[in-house]
């Protein structure tokens, strides 16, 4: 699953949503988020520049496994309660696909369970 | 052909599914929860054995009402001395004997799960309609896929009218064929023998269910379906 959480702030006329979008899947994937609040959706700006992430009011970027990354953008908007949808998730084809084998040995040990210890013969 | 029955979370139901489907397939069921074994047992020779290279798999499949199975010692000496990737040898040479191999996994998504989930053609997932349950399930998926094994089918099992609302959505979400085992009575009757519920209840409705798994896996098998994959 791809969790999002927002937050709003409404401040002169403007309102600042900023976001968490958190990746529980096992795979890598590329995320894409568009705001839901009718009107123009203002991205950040770094130095001047749109971040890359940032194209046509859409967020997109690639989000590790069990990981999250933040989010935000402005709008003139007043905020509602989901300011945020997803828009899809998918494994991005990027050709770093790990093979099976690598897949493999990338999982943890397995351990004989807590049940086994205590009561061999029940279950 | 080998049929990887796994789910993630514990206690869904997956070993039933695996000894019906076995049943079904007229296969043999494989035990390879080394820890907590679940299909039933009888006195000879278990899996531990074969693993540990005492024993050839074939002479310690022992029959299970109308099915067989290759049933899993439950002893925590077993569980150590047991490694599971000498299990596939195990599985293939079982599959040259018998058409289909139905491989109850463990649960959790550790590199035992992972290892039976690589070595199968096809994978059928089984949860119960609860969010931990699904979400474990999604995770096996997406392990399951990154192992280059598909999902012929999913099995939601102890559904409620409530939660057969919720099959459009899985079967969105799976992206596989979704069957639910909604009559629990005489899954519980043959569980309680051991048996497969076709030689305890032979006219239970839930064997359509079982049956409806067993021929999309047949589907599967006649159009190529991730045969030739290894």
């Amino acid at each position: 699953m791809v969790e999002l959480e927002t937050e709003t702030d409404r401040r002169d006329g403007v309102t600042l949503v900023r976001g968490l979008v958190t990746n529980t899947r096992t795979t890598r994937q590329l995320i894409r988020l568009s705001s839901r609040l009718d009107g123009p959706t203002w991205p950040p700006r770094r130095d001047g520049a749109r971040p890359a992430e940032w194209t046509d009011g859409c967020w997109e970027g690639v989000v590790e496994p069990g990981r999250r990354r933040g989010f935000g953008f402005a709008t003139p908007t007043e905020p509602t309660a989901e300011p945020v949808k997803l828009v899809t998730a998918r494994r991005p084809d990027d050709g770093e696909r790990q093979v099976p084998e690598a897949v493999l040995a990338g999982l943890e040990d397995h351990a004989p369970s807590r049940r086994t210890v205590g009561t061999p013969t029940d279950g | 052909m080998i049929v990887a029955v796994a789910g993630g979370k514990g206690g869904v139901g997956k070993s039933t599914v695996a000894l019906n489907l076995a049943r079904e397939l007229e296969g043999v069921a494989v035990d390879a929860d080394l820890s907590t074994a679940d299909l039933p047992q009888g006195d000879g020779p278990g899996l531990h054995e074969v693993l540990a290279g005492r024993v050839d798999p074939i002479d310690a499949v022992e029959p299970v009402g109308s099915t067989r199975v290759l049933s899993c010692g439950r002893t925590l000496a077993g569980a150590r001395a047991a490694d599971v990737s000498e299990l596939i040898p195990a599985v293939r040479r079982l599959e040259r004997e018998s058409d289909h191999v139905v491989v109850d996994c463990p649960a959790g998504l550790a590199r035992d799960v992972g290892t039976v989930l690589h070595c199968a053609d096809l994978t059928v997932l089984v949860t119960t309609p609860d969010r931990s349950a699904l979400t474990d399930a999604f995770r096996t998926r997406e392990l399951a896929l990154d192992l280059e094994t598909p999902v012929a089918a999913v099995v939601l099992n102890r559904s409620s009218a409530e939660s057969e609302r919720i099959t459009d959505r899985v079967e969105a979400t799976f992206q596989a064929p979704v069957t639910v085992l909604a009559e629990r009575s005489s899954i519980e009757d043959a569980r309680r023998v051991g048996k497969p519920v076709r030689d305890v209840r032979p006219k239970a409705t839930v064997l359509e269910a079982f049956e409806r798994v067993a021929r999309t896996i047949e589907r599967c098998d006649r159009s190529g379906i991730g045969v030739g994959r290894r």
